[in-house]
């Protein structure tokens, strides 16, 4: 009896999963995923409408006749505007934490994440992997690259460590070492560089170059100019003016000081040694004098 | 929109509230227009019924004997007797529901016949083979159409696209497959709204479902092209299971009963028809449908069938008046 019942079962889950690789929308349910911005889905929309969504969606079942969306939520949002009834998918049996991973590579590898917001996902991803909050991971990666550069002993703990780089090894896109260095400051940009990187209008390189700069308005000004597209190269040396007419004059006592330290006496010619070393003593002496 | 049901005789009297004996001599007497039909009297009755669009279901399974053939031509009785009108089409060459439905088919024109959609993509002008029950016959010839379909474009969808001109006609189609999976078949299971696959409650039965549900999900993704409207949200194209063949003494065929409410979460699984060979061979012998027999048990049985079948597959709102 068992035995019928467990092939019609069978039979049951194998008339439930879709035969070849279309779902209709309402089965699908978007999950939490790096994306921040949906932006220019109309167009999307305008393209399916037309030629229908030619990559499928990776979707991950849910066991309730439900899936999961592992990637292809903009274009899941598109296919809805676009009045499809359903959409081509590939779906996964995967553990939630693969599909995650699968989800963050196939967000990478089409390379229309903004910086920002591939920073954040490869956070999310590590603090999932790891069980830790977003901090702590940040913490553990800074502490990573401390050790790795001799700075600190190495108190790592070894298995978390060795994770985080299979991780960025699936990731495929960058080591964990330039993650630290170039896309961590990202966390640290004030609101109005944060914004226009997620927006997309502003090459996180350039963010991070006029983050240097704290004058308000000499930054809005810069960050026009930016958007406006001004090249890298441009930009430091604006941000080195700007940099340079921020920079208050040291005191004139202290270039004396860096001038004395620097002096040697006998390179000097004849007479302007004696000239200066008259100075020099008449400076002391005048010092000494309570 | 009017339409004219069957009511049986016994039926009648009730509501009239007379004795059945009356209603007799007053058939006998002319008083009352009567049809006697197999072993059964009915007296026609026209009601208004409400305008609704077509819909096409096909009898499928590749498994031979399971009971297509048997369950068109009662269920298209009885739905017609209910009022609704109902257009059967044999689809396979070996023409029994054409010879079940009192109709020769060595008398069938190749033109009567389905080889007209596959060769002119015009459905055939139907013969009326009862009050609101009309036949595309079958013939042996029809066995052509196989090799002709294979070749002609998109002939998978002859047979919906030539229902769909007459839209309307009939409330509805009911397409008796053949046991094969062959380009035939396939046309037959794209005909229309969905599939219903009688299963022999039994192993062979259970065993031929394997195929039927994989063929089910391959015809769902042939029509989303078509009507992706009607198959949105569903993996296959089967609208239920209806278990024939099944013998009450036989502790095997109780227990393959029980477990066939598995498949409900596929599709609505319909009340169980029973094996009677007495009946269905006088059903034959007689080329009229079980329920005509003077079978009470087979009668009952095709009533309940219908019932379930208009719930829960046809949903058409009520004819009756």
């Amino acid at each position: 009896m068992s035995a019928i019942r467990a092939y019609l079962k069978g039979l049951v889950e194998e008339a439930k999963s879709p035969a070849t690789s279309h779902l209709p929308l309402e089965a699908l349910l978007p999950s939490p995923q790096p994306r921040r911005r949906f932006e220019n889905l109309e167009a999307l929309a305008e393209s399916i409408r037309e030629k229908g969504v030619l990559q499928p969606l990776l979707v991950r079942p849910l066991g309730d006749g439900r899936y999961a969306i592992v990637a292809g939520e903009r274009r899941y949002r598109a296919a809805k505007m676009a009045g499809l009834a359903e959409v081509p998918v590939r779906v996964l049996d995967l553990p939630e934490k693969e599909a995650r991973l699968l989800a963050l590579v196939e967000n990478l590898q089409r390379e229309d994440l903004n910086p920002y917001e591939e920073t954040l996902g490869v956070l999310e991803l590590l603090s999932e992997e790891l069980g830790k909050t977003r901090e702590e991971v940040v913490g553990l990666l800074r502490q990573m690259k401390n050790a790795k550069e001799g700075r600190i002993r190495d108190n790592v703990v070894p298995k978390d460590a060795q994770r985080v780089e299979e991780i960025f090894k699936a990731l495929g896109r960058m080591t964990w070492e330039s993650f630290v260095q170039h896309r961590l400051p990202l966390l640290g940009l004030p609101e109005d560089l944060r914004a226009a990187l997620e927006e997309g209008t502003l090459p996180y390189t350039a963010a991070l170059e006029l983050k240097k700069v704290k004058d308000l308005n000499a930054r809005a000004r810069l960050l026009e100019e930016a958007k406006g597209g001004l090249s890298l190269r441009e930009l430091k040396a604006r941000v080195r003016e700007v940099l340079v007419k921020e920079k208050v004059p040291p005191p004139w006592h202290k270039e004396v000081a860096t001038r004395l330290a620097r002096l040697d006496p006998e390179s000097l010619p004849p007479e302007k040694r004696r000239a200066v070393e008259e100075k020099v003593r008449e400076l002391l002496a005048l010092l000494e004098k309570r | 929109m009017r339409r004219e049901r069957l009511i049986p005789l016994l039926e009648w009297a009730r509501k009239e509230g007379m004795s059945e004996s009356l209603a007799r001599k007053w058939i006998r007497e002319g008083r009352v227009e009567a049809v006697r039909l197999g072993h059964y009297w009915y007296i026609p009755e026209v009601v208004d019924g409400p305008e609704q669009g077509t819909q096409t279901y096909t009898f499928f399974t590749h498994a031979g004997g399971a009971g297509k053939t048997s369950l068109a031509r009662d269920l298209g009785f009885e739905l017609a007797s209910r009022g609704y009108r109902v257009l059967l089409v044999d689809a396979d060459p070996q023409a029994n529901l054409t010879a079940w439905l009192g109709v020769d088919p060595n008398s069938v024109e190749e033109e009567e016949t389905l080889l007209k959609v596959i060769r002119q993509d015009l459905l055939p002008r139907p013969r009326q083979v009862g009050r609101n029950l009309y036949l595309i016959p079958a013939s042996v010839n029809l066995a052509m159409g196989e090799l002709e379909l294979d070749k002609k474009p998109l002939g998978a969808l002859a047979l919906r696209t030539a229902l769909e001109r007459v839209e309307g006609e009939y409330d509805l189609v009911l397409v008796d497959s053949l046991p094969s999976l062959g380009s035939l078949a396939v046309m037959a299971a794209l005909a229309g709204d969905g599939l219903l696959v009688p299963v022999e409650t039994g192993a062979k039965g259970i065993q031929a479902l394997g195929a039927v549900v994989q063929v089910a999900k391959e015809y769902r993704e042939a029509l989303r092209k078509v009507n992706p409207e009607g198959v949105a949200g569903r993996s296959h194209i089967i609208s239920a299971f209806i278990p024939t063949k099944y013998d009450a003494r036989t502790q095997g065929d109780n227990r393959i009963l029980q477990a066939l409410g598995e498949l409900e979460e596929i599709a609505p699984v319909a009340p169980r028809v029973a094996y009677r060979p007495g009946p269905h061979r006088k059903a034959t012998e007689g080329q009229i449908p079980i329920q005509l027999t003077g079978d009470r048990e087979a009668a009952e049985e095709v009533a309940l069938l219908t019932d379930f079948l208009l719930k829960r597959v046809f949903r058409f709102e009520e004819v009756v008046a």
